[in-house]
């Protein structure tokens, strides 16, 4: 088939493939943004976590063929050119970065987070990434760097 | 002004934040279509023959390419035992016969245009098998248990039995630790290219330069032949410090096909690609007096190691003697041969298994006695090594007794189990000492600086995430006397000046040696061309009067008599210099390394459903001098956040039928998410080590050693069971 | 995975024409069970009909106090709204405990019906399974079975129904609006899930032609006063050990209504109508709500690795009850 869908910001119309792929596998295979990652392909790490039609979700069970005519947001997108979006910055502000592999879907969880409940608390941050897994960072850092987010965000609306 | 022990946000932050830094399986690839994959079809038993290999279907699938057997792969030549590469033994198996020593271990390769094709092909290939019954479990061998006086001879110090015939009190306790798996996030990926000359590997692994030997000796090249990169690696926790065998048949395709090949392991197959932490018993017996000083420690391990191969991996008890002052040490460990993967380091596979036993049988010797537990392992601190019996090079053990227990409140528990409460939870504290050896590797770095005044160092380690790029950074700045912008780092690359492996908790302590060697050279040389130089203004100046502050050169005394770097750079080109460190010699040594820690924990258990929520932990580490806190924070949090799961969650489940792995997903493995994870506090008692370069320990598995055996300790004062079975899972507590 | 044909209805006659003219047809609604179970190999639609853009997402209140509700709403959607929240909050706490956010936001109403176990022999696919290869035996008996059923299970199947939001839809007494080009079916929760027996490939009620559009929730009053209760092996983001749905009305000591269910143990969502049978007028005690816990599982069979099992569900149901006498529904 061919795949419309529009990838941060941008109309693409992908041709041969295959209903059966993931959008994941798009994403990374077909349209050379690797930012999403696969870890597990289960729906069961968040790693590839995405913005479809606005809302989070595992990019790795989303069927190529359910993406056609919506909207996708990965990583790539968040920021705005050389701007980062204030997630990003209070990732590698607070530290809450290591091997980075987990860091592209938390990154769109955390950010999506905020946008619904711009003062969540810390017991909210840690059940909306609970299915965003980290190996490395024992996720303090992580609720270090939403708290500040959301603190910016709060602050510059 | 000095970089180092600052914490400085991480160099390659950004790139991992917008997506930016490649990991290889999101490399493009090098040339046109040239790219292909490939996918491992995986036993499905754990012992036995392969009878027959249906591959028709499979061959005849769209965009097949090659398939790959034990028919027709390439001959192996075997890798030398551990001590040249490691545990990099299995590679003699990889598709060489139709013997089958683990479920998992991989009969086919298949490889096609497209990942899904690969994928789907694979899945179509039948293989029959004359089934034999596997060893299971250590349990179902322990009968056969066989001693190795050559890898894990054991320990005596002084006499144990008598110390225990002394003792007023005697524990005897016997613990199980369960196997795991490291689970990095990101799973084993290699991508080869092998021309006729040259085979290019990008993988990621915690060891490029054991890639590339294990490459050139299984396959007979030359080392020089092989190149190996590993930019970004998301994570690895040991289970990447190996030639294994996803990158064992990703060489095979590329070789086979001519194209470059690329193999990305499934979750699934996580479970038997690159070794787990092997299952172990462990008994434990500690004599004391009634004042609890200990007058024997005695500790007799049985370990897992897999069926076919004799050289045990390692010995869980080796760490045993060091923590205590004690006249009579003796462990002994025991290996039986299991249907499962040779067994590889995890997060330390000595202290960070071996000591959750000798931890916790403290914690029932303060019991008994009715000590506290911390006060008890004052009363046996060691002056010196008992081990090797030589001095500490240095040790704030006690200082991280002390702060850990002042921060955590530790003077305010109650003794008594079951004395503790919030509401309807009971409430436990619990502690343990942590060690770790202190070493490092021989490491190459060369730092190189341009007419830009930009400089750059470079060194053949890796980054597993833990922040090398930006303490390498660091330290070269500070020995260049530039500031921290103005340098970058690169490794990864076997092209670099030669590094060591990312594990053993060497890293930091490795690169940063080189790095500031390398740093200080090209100061020094740099000086020495400006003196030379009638056009500096340092020209005729001393070497020795020539200072260094933010990149600019000047003569002591005379800060307006100098010049900045990039102005002699500009009229003396490009200038570089290496520096080599190399380790103290462990033979003779006049002093024994350690880094050292104390965990103190607060956990709260529901008593009527069992379950268990760590609230609250405190680390305190004295690792010598910590090159960033910001990195070395986040490292130590992950390690206490490791050690929640080693002793709440983690346990690899095997089918005790026939040794397949039952649970092989992250639905049934359980890391510990974000909710399970408490307040965590990580301090660092620095000090001063005259016998360590820049004085750096290194943190990697001190962050998780210790995190366990004070949960483990938590749990008994809250509920007043005590659990000697990892994990604490709910059952456990009913 | 194995290749299929790929169709997006554009409505729900579609849907209904193509179920009903074609072999192994599979709809796909949020995708977050098949199309794993897709690439496991374990689901092998010839067929798949993407049911997302179908008009079936509205949450609805009806007349005389129930709630329908669309077989395509979000699972984070359904958790979310006001109406669910307030008369049935033990639906809205059990869906928020299953999965992740981001699974929520993917999965709907009907798909979770038809979420299949997770038995770890049902996903390795070398392992003898009754349910994926129907009379290949069941290699959950007597291997590692501690996640196992220990209600309803039969000697060719144990493995637990693993939703969430099912075990508050028993409780609930909702029924399960199915559609095929034949007409329209109302079939009532408990009896759209079905016991293994000789049959454990055969889950559903669900006729193979059609589709679920809705499901409605009656008017239940107790229900204001409703929890869910899961004990799982770390914080989040696990399956039940145990789950606990329960609602209770109390007047002067004694129990004038309650309803219960249970996830994690039993083959199917389990209510334990035993268990209400034993409460009914019985007095909001401890001991009591004990008796009626034991009273459901009495049944209860288990192996050496699920055994605790028994005695956790006991707990929990106690636990649950006890709160919700003393705290209400709050979550």
């Amino acid at each position: 088939m061919r795949l419309n869908v529009t990838v941060n910001g941008r109309a693409e119309a992908v041709d041969d493939v295959w209903e059966g792929e993931s959008l994941l596998y798009v994403l990374r295979e077909r349209l050379g943004l690797p930012g999403s990652k696969n870890a597990c392909e289960q729906g069961e790490c968040g790693s590839c976590t995405v913005y479809l039609d606005g809302v989070p979700v595992c990019a790795c069970l989303v069927a190529a063929g359910q993406a056609e005519g919506r909207a996708v947001r990965t990583v790539e997108g968040l920021a705005e050119g050389d701007r980062l979006d204030p997630v990003q910055e209070a990732f590698v502000e607070a530290g809450a970065v290591q091997c980075g592999f987990c860091t592209p879907g938390l990154l769109v969880q955390a950010h999506d987070l905020i946008e619904r409940n711009p003062r969540p608390s810390d017991a909210e941050i840690r059940e909306a990434l609970a299915g965003n897994l980290c190996r490395c960072t024992g996720y303090e850092k992580i609720l270090d760097a939403v708290r500040l987010a959301a603190a910016r965000k709060a602050g510059a609306a | 002004m000095s970089v180092v022990g600052r914490p400085i946000a991480r160099v390659e932050g950004r790139l991992k934040v917008t997506g930016a830094a490649r990991y290889t399986a999101d490399l493009p690839q090098d040339d046109g279509k040239d790219l292909v994959h490939a996918v491992a079809v995986c036993a499905a038993v754990a012992k036995g023959r392969i009878t027959s290999i249906d591959a028709r279907q499979a061959r005849a699938a769209g965009g097949v390419l090659e398939l790959i057997t034990h028919h027709n792969a390439p001959r192996l030549r075997p890798v030398p035992a551990q001590e040249v590469l490691g545990p990099a033994h299995e590679t003699l198996l990889v598709l060489q016969d139709d013997r089958v020593h683990y479920s998992g271990q991989p009969v086919a390769v298949v490889v096609a245009d497209t990942l899904e094709n690969a994928t789907h092909a694979a899945s179509l290939v039948r293989v029959e098998y004359a089934e034999e019954r596997p060893v299971a479990t250590l349990f179902e061998g322990i009968d056969d248990a066989f001693d190795s006086p050559r890898y894990a001879p054991p320990t005596t110090i002084g006499d144990v039995d008598r110390g225990l015939a002394d003792a007023a009190v005697v524990i005897d306790r016997t613990y199980t630790t369960p196997a795991q798996h490291h689970h990095p996030m990101e799973t084993m990926a290699t991508t080869v290219r092998w021309t006729a000359d040259e085979v290019t590997v990008h993988v990621s692994t915690q060891t490029i330069s054991m890639v590339r030997d294990g490459l050139a000796t299984t396959f007979g090249l030359r080392p020089e032949q092989v190149r190996v990169v590993s930019e970004f690696l998301g994570g690895g926790f040991g289970g990447k410090a190996a030639w294994c065998w996803p990158s064992v048949v990703t060489a095979m395709a590329a070789r086979l096909t001519g194209r470059q090949v690329r193999l990305v392991t499934t979750r699934r197959q996580m479970f038997a690609a690159t070794g787990q932490r092997p299952h172990s018993v462990q008994r434990v017996r500690l004599g004391a007096r009634r004042d609890g000083v200990l007058t024997a420690i005695a500790q007799d391990c049985v370990g897992e190691t897999s069926a076919f191969y004799d050289t045990p991996p390692f010995y869980i008890g080796a760490a045993t003697p060091v923590p205590y002052g004690c006249p009579n040490i003796r462990t002994t460990q025991r290996f039986v041969k299991v249907n499962c993967q040779t067994p590889v380091p995890m997060r330390s596979p000595v202290e960070g298994v071996g000591l959750v036993s000798v931890e916790s049988a403290m914690d029932e010797l303060a019991a008994e006695l009715g000590v506290d537990p911390l006060e008890l392992r004052r009363r046996n601190y060691a002056e010196r090594d008992p081990n090797s019996g030589l001095p500490w090079s240095s040790n704030g053990l006690l200082e991280c007794y002390e702060r850990g227990a002042r921060r955590f409140g530790w003077p305010e528990r109650n003794p008594e189990p079951r004395s503790m409460r919030d509401g309807r939870y009971l409430v436990g504290w619990g502690m343990a000492t942590a060690i770790r050896h202190a070493g490092s590797d021989p490491t190459s770095a060369l730092v190189r600086l341009g007419a830009d005044g930009r400089a750059v160092v470079q060194i053949g380690s890796q980054d597993l995430g833990t922040g090398t790029f930006t303490i390498m950074t660091q330290v070269a700045a500070d020995a260049l006397g530039v500031p921290v912008e103005m340098m970058r780092a690169e490794l990864g690359d076997t092209d670099l000046p030669t590094g060591g492996g990312s594990f053993g908790s060497h890293t930091a302590a490795s690169v940063a040696a080189a790095a500031r060697l390398a740093g200080e050279a090209l100061r020094a040389k740099v000086i020495r061309i400006a003196v030379a130089d009638e056009g500096s203004p340092l020209s005729g100046a001393s070497p020795d009067d020539v200072l260094v502050d933010d990149g600019y050169l000047f003569v002591r005394g005379d800060r307006s008599r100098g010049e900045r770097y990039a102005q002699i750079l500009r009229r003396n080109r490009l200038q570089s210099a290496t520096g080599d460190h190399t380790p103290p010699p462990r033979e003779g040594a006049t002093v024994a390394r350690w880094a050292f820690g104390a965990d103190f924990t607060e956990v709260k258990v529901d008593p009527e459903l069992g379950t268990v929520r760590v609230t609250r932990h405190v680390k305190a580490i004295e690792a010598g001098r910590i090159i960033n806190p910001r990195t070395a924070r986040s490292q130590v949090i992950g390690g206490v956040v490791m050690g929640i799961g080693q002793a709440l969650t983690e346990a690899t489940e095997v089918d005790r039928r026939d040794a397949r792995i039952t649970n092989a997903g992250f639905w049934g493995y359980h890391v510990p998410v974000n909710a399970d994870v408490p307040d965590i506090e990580a301090i660092f008692v620095e000090r001063d080590d005259p016998h360590i370069p820049g004085s750096v320990k290194g943190l990697g598995e001190i962050a998780t050693i210790g995190t366990a055996p004070a949960i483990l300790n938590a749990v008994f004062h809250a509920t007043g069971k005590r659990v000697r079975d990892l994990p604490i899972t709910p059952d456990k507590l009913l | 995975m194995r290749s299929f044909s790929y169709l997006s209805a554009p409505d729900v006659e579609t849907a209904l024409r193509v179920i009903a003219d074609g072999e192994g047809v599979k709809f796909l609604g949020g995708g977050t069970n098949l199309v794993d179970l897709m690439r496991e190999g374990i689901e092998r639609p010839a067929t798949v009909v993407d049911i997302t853009r179908l008009p079936l997402t509205g949450i609805e209140e009806l007349p005389g106090g129930g709630v329908r509700v669309g077989a395509l709403v979000r699972n984070s959607r359904l958790a979310a709204d006001l109406l669910i929240r307030t008369r049935y909050p033990v639906l809205a706490q059990a869906v928020l405990h299953g999965a992740s956010a981001q699974l929520r936001n993917m999965a709907t109403v009907g798909g979770n019906l038809l979420q299949r176990t997770r038995c770890l022999y049902f996903y390795d696919g070398a392992a003898a399974c009754n349910k994926r290869a129907p009379g290949s035996g069941c290699d959950a008996i007597g291997g590692f079975s501690r996640g196992g059923a220990i209600l309803g299970a039969s000697e060719h199947c144990v493995a637990a129904h693993p939703s969430d939001m099912a075990v508050a839809l028993a409780m609930l007494d909702a029924v399960v609006e199915v559609e095929s080009v034949r007409g329209v079916r109302r079939i009532p929760i408990a009896d759209f899930h079905r016991l293994p027996g000789d049959t454990p490939h055969i889950e559903t009620a669900l006729a193979a032609d059609e589709l679920i559009t809705a499901v409605e929730l009656p008017p239940v009053p107790v229900a204001a006063n409703s929890r869910y209760r899961k004990v799982r092996d770390r914080a989040s983001y696990a399956f039940a050990l145990v789950s606990v749905a329960a609602a209770l009305n109390v007047e002067d000591g004694v129990v004038t209504e309650a309803r219960l269910a249970l996830g994690g143990v039993g083959t199917k969502p389990w209510r334990a109508t035993e268990a209400e049978r034993a409460l009914l007028g019985a007095p909001a005690t401890e001991d009591a709500f004990r008796r009626a816990a034991e009273a459901e599982l009495a049944a209860a069979v288990a192996g050496p690795q699920n055994a605790f099992k028994i005695e956790l569900a006991r707990r929990t149901i106690v636990a649950t009850l006890r709160r919700l006498l003393t705290e209400g529904s709050a979550a």
